[in-house]
């Protein structure tokens, strides 16, 4: 029994798809190299470890215990100033004080970025707690934190990180397979023949985005199974929403393709403007910098950013961080819907019969 | 004479694609104008702004005073924080959780029995680095806040004197800028780009496409065409330095060592050592998209590994042995070195013989490739 013609299409697109070193490359492997490098950063990131302050006391009652109480400092001994000085130049430590009861020297290792913050918070938090011992002060407010989980369990910062790769994933088949695919055909005349032939331009459109889905769910699943599986990651997937969010997103990330496809009719062009809004996306959306460290003029764009919302409804699905159900539906149906008017576009600008030759 | 024409030809053919353009020089240059406007700040607060949910729990005029003034010196015009008063916890917890409050700060209430003082509570999202960053500034203003009380209560409060001593630095002795650790990195990025990119896909291509055949039909031999090869990579990445160069001196006034002789060796050491990789992987790849692969594997691994943005050394060995692996580590190491900067425990030999070594194995294994690289077999 023949195939239909749809049928063909997806089977014939997603072959194509999958004999394409680079496209698989990029849309199934890029972001599980991202996975492997971020996962692990953000695991040790997670795993606190405490700073080796190197500390020697000349006069007054003893202030080590102060000193380690204040949360974030390993202390090791030393006789000296000079026996400090000596091990950081030897690269044993990196940071040291020195205290006589009324004057606290600290000791750095000069030209290093990571000790210079270190340096910054050693001076507010220990000058602060041997102020307050050396005083007996008698603090007026007392502090304490409370942590609070903003969806299903309490998230990790690994969590957080691997969220933005998995939205990345979407967003790297959505935009660029599109983009790729769409100027390899019409770089090599394919988009003319298909004109020729007996197919409808919604088949086609249908059949791509059908193959997109198929490789969108693909690498959800390796980067998921990768976190779950090595890096311990604790969602709490909803698979309904996941499915909801893939689907969505997918169709948004497209939409964005097709439309630099539009746009560009150089197929490098549009390669290259992808790329460029893959990473403008990728620093902008919040997913490897928090928002709020950004200048007022980055957090206006990103705003504006596709990436931005998706990620947003890859946490919810994932439970990390939820949402409301009526903000859930609104942003998933603005993705689909700019979807499927994209792809509805793209089929009559590249296929119908106002197509150029 | 001729050699000259073919490498002018072959350089302008290079430079007249915009990938080429974009992604060897204006990329990079990009990133560090964004990553120098985000993480420049030398752990200043300004830039970052938060939001903080304030709910005030009724408590003593001293406590309200404290609470105010504090609360006063951080939402200013300088301060990190903007607040949004809410009159319930509970409501201020749910704009915390659907991401319009980073932190949520409970002030004031009844007076703790055992310490005699009043409660600060403050609420974050676990995991959510925003949140987290907001509360740790948070709860050190309000520490501070503490002894500044006491400091003007007890006139007899005795203040530690604070200074601070560096050890073992250049003679410039001053504190390093996030732009000038940026500085060597965004150079080798530039260098990067070149090397394992554009230099492979453009032998790959010459290859593939005929070219090569066509060309050695000529009197230009494959050693000639390989030497414009390698003295058009090198002018790429001298335009991308010295638009770096010039970005660097007037814009973000990056000075230190970055015109010595040991900078320069450096640079040259890195051209050398990763444009010997690039050819490994021409080498290696048959098809360009192989080539693209790979490159990309290569690009991606020795900017991250290699120490480029954020200190590499207390990573897990799952990943550490790669940062070892990678010359990017040495070069952008030695590149630092040579600026003031330095972040890693191991001595200067080491910093030149990893990436010496890699440029000497990578040539060996491009000359027993050459003939198949240049499609002359």
């Amino acid at each position: 029994m023949r195939r239909s013609p749809f049928i063909s299409l997806v089977v014939a697109s997603f072959r194509e798809s999958m004999r394409n070193k680079g496209e698989i490359f990029f849309i199934l492997f890029f972001p599980l190299l991202f996975v492997f490098i971020f996962g692990n950063l953000q695991r040790d990131n997670d795993n606190y470890r405490k700073t080796w302050l190197g500390f020697c006391q000349s006069a007054g009652a003893d202030v080590a215990d102060v000193i380690s109480q204040s949360g974030a400092w390993e202390l090791k001994r030393y006789d000296t100033p000079a026996a400090i000085r000596a091990a950081i130049q030897k690269g044993d430590i990196r940071l040291g004080l020195s205290y006589d009861g009324n004057r606290a020297r600290y000791f750095y290792k000069e030209g290093d970025l990571a000790t210079q913050s270190k340096l910054r918070l050693a001076r507010l938090s220990i000058t602060a707690a041997l102020e307050r011992h050396s005083n007996q002060v008698r603090p007026l407010l007392t502090i304490s934190r409370h942590q609070t989980s903003a969806g299903k369990m309490k998230a990790s910062g690994l969590d957080y990180t691997l969220a933005g790769i998995i939205s990345i994933g979407i967003l790297s088949v959505g935009l660029m397979s599109v983009v790729t695919m769409f100027g390899r055909y019409r770089k090599s005349g394919v988009l003319n023949q298909l004109r020729m032939a007996p197919l409808k331009p919604v088949s086609f459109v249908m059949g791509i985005t059908l193959s997109r889905m198929v490789l969108s769910v693909f690498s959800l699943l390796i980067i998921l199974g990768c976190s779950l599986l090595f890096l311990r990651a604790s969602f709490e997937v909803d698979w309904l929403l996941l499915f909801i969010t893939l689907i969505s997103s997918t169709l948004g990330m497209m939409a964005l393709g097709l439309l630099l496809v539009l746009i560009f009719r150089n197929p490098e062009t549009a390669n290259t403007t992808a790329a460029i809004l893959m990473f403008g996306m990728h620093f902008l959306a919040g997913i490897f910098f928090p928002t709020a460290m950004l200048p007022d003029y980055m957090k206006a764009i990103s705003t504006l950013l596709p990436l931005k919302y998706v990620a947003t409804l890859v946490r919810h699905s994932l439970g990390i961080e939820l949402i409301a159900p009526h903000l859930f539906i609104l942003l998933s149906s603005c993705l689909a819907l700019g979807g499927i008017l994209m792809l509805w576009l793209a089929g009559r600008k590249l296929l119908g019969a106002e197509a150029r030759i | 004479m001729r050699f000259w024409r073919f490498t002018r030809s072959f350089f302008l053919a290079e430079i007249r694609e915009f990938e080429v353009v974009f992604w060897s020089i204006v990329f990079p240059l990009l990133l560090y104008v964004f990553l120098s406007a985000v993480l420049g700040g030398n752990g200043k607060a300004g830039g970052m702004s938060f939001n903080l949910g304030v709910v005030r729990n009724s408590t003593s005029a001293v406590g309200t005073m404290a609470i105010s003034k504090t609360l006063d010196a951080v939402t200013g015009s300088e301060g990190p924080f903007v607040a949004t008063p809410f009159a319930s916890l509970e409501e201020a917890l749910e704009q915390m959780k659907s991401g319009k409050q980073d932190v949520v700060a409970e002030l004031g209430g009844e007076l703790i029995p055992s310490s005699q003082s009043f409660p600060v509570r403050l609420h974050s999202i676990s995991g959510k680095e925003s949140s987290q960053v907001a509360t740790n500034i948070l709860e050190l203003v309000f520490d501070k806040a503490n002894l500044e009380v006491a400091r003007l209560s007890d006139h007899g409060f005795k203040g530690i004197v604070i200074d601070t001593q560096a050890v073992a630095g250049s003679a410039s002795s001053r504190s390093v800028d996030y732009k000038d650790y940026l500085f060597p990195s965004v150079a080798l990025m530039m260098m990067l780009s070149v090397a394992l990119l554009n230099s492979p896909l453009s032998l790959g291509f010459y290859r593939s496409s005929g070219t090569n055949r066509k060309i050695f039909t000529t009197p230009l031999r494959p050693l000639e065409f390989f030497a414009a090869h390698l003295v058009k990579l090198l002018i790429t990445m001298l335009i991308s330095l010295t638009l770096l160069y010039a970005m660097a001196w007037f814009i973000y006034g990056v000075r230190d060592g970055i015109f010595g002789l040991g900078f320069f060796l450096t640079l040259l050491l890195g051209m050398l050592s990763l444009i010997s990789i690039g050819l490994v992987i021409a080498a290696i790849a048959s098809k360009e998209s192989s080539v693209m692969v790979i490159g990309q594997i290569c690009y991606q691994i020795m900017m991250f590994m290699g120490g480029f943005f954020f200190p590499v050394m207390d990573l897990p060995w799952s990943v550490k042995w790669l940062v070892y692996l990678v010359p990017t580590t040495y070069l952008v190491e030695l590149l630092r070195r040579g600026m003031g900067i330095q972040t890693m425990e191991m001595a200067t030999i080491w910093l030149v013989t990893v990436p010496l070594a890699w440029m000497l194995i990578s040539a060996g294994v491009f000359s027993l490739n050459f003939r198949k690289v240049m499609g002359h077999a």
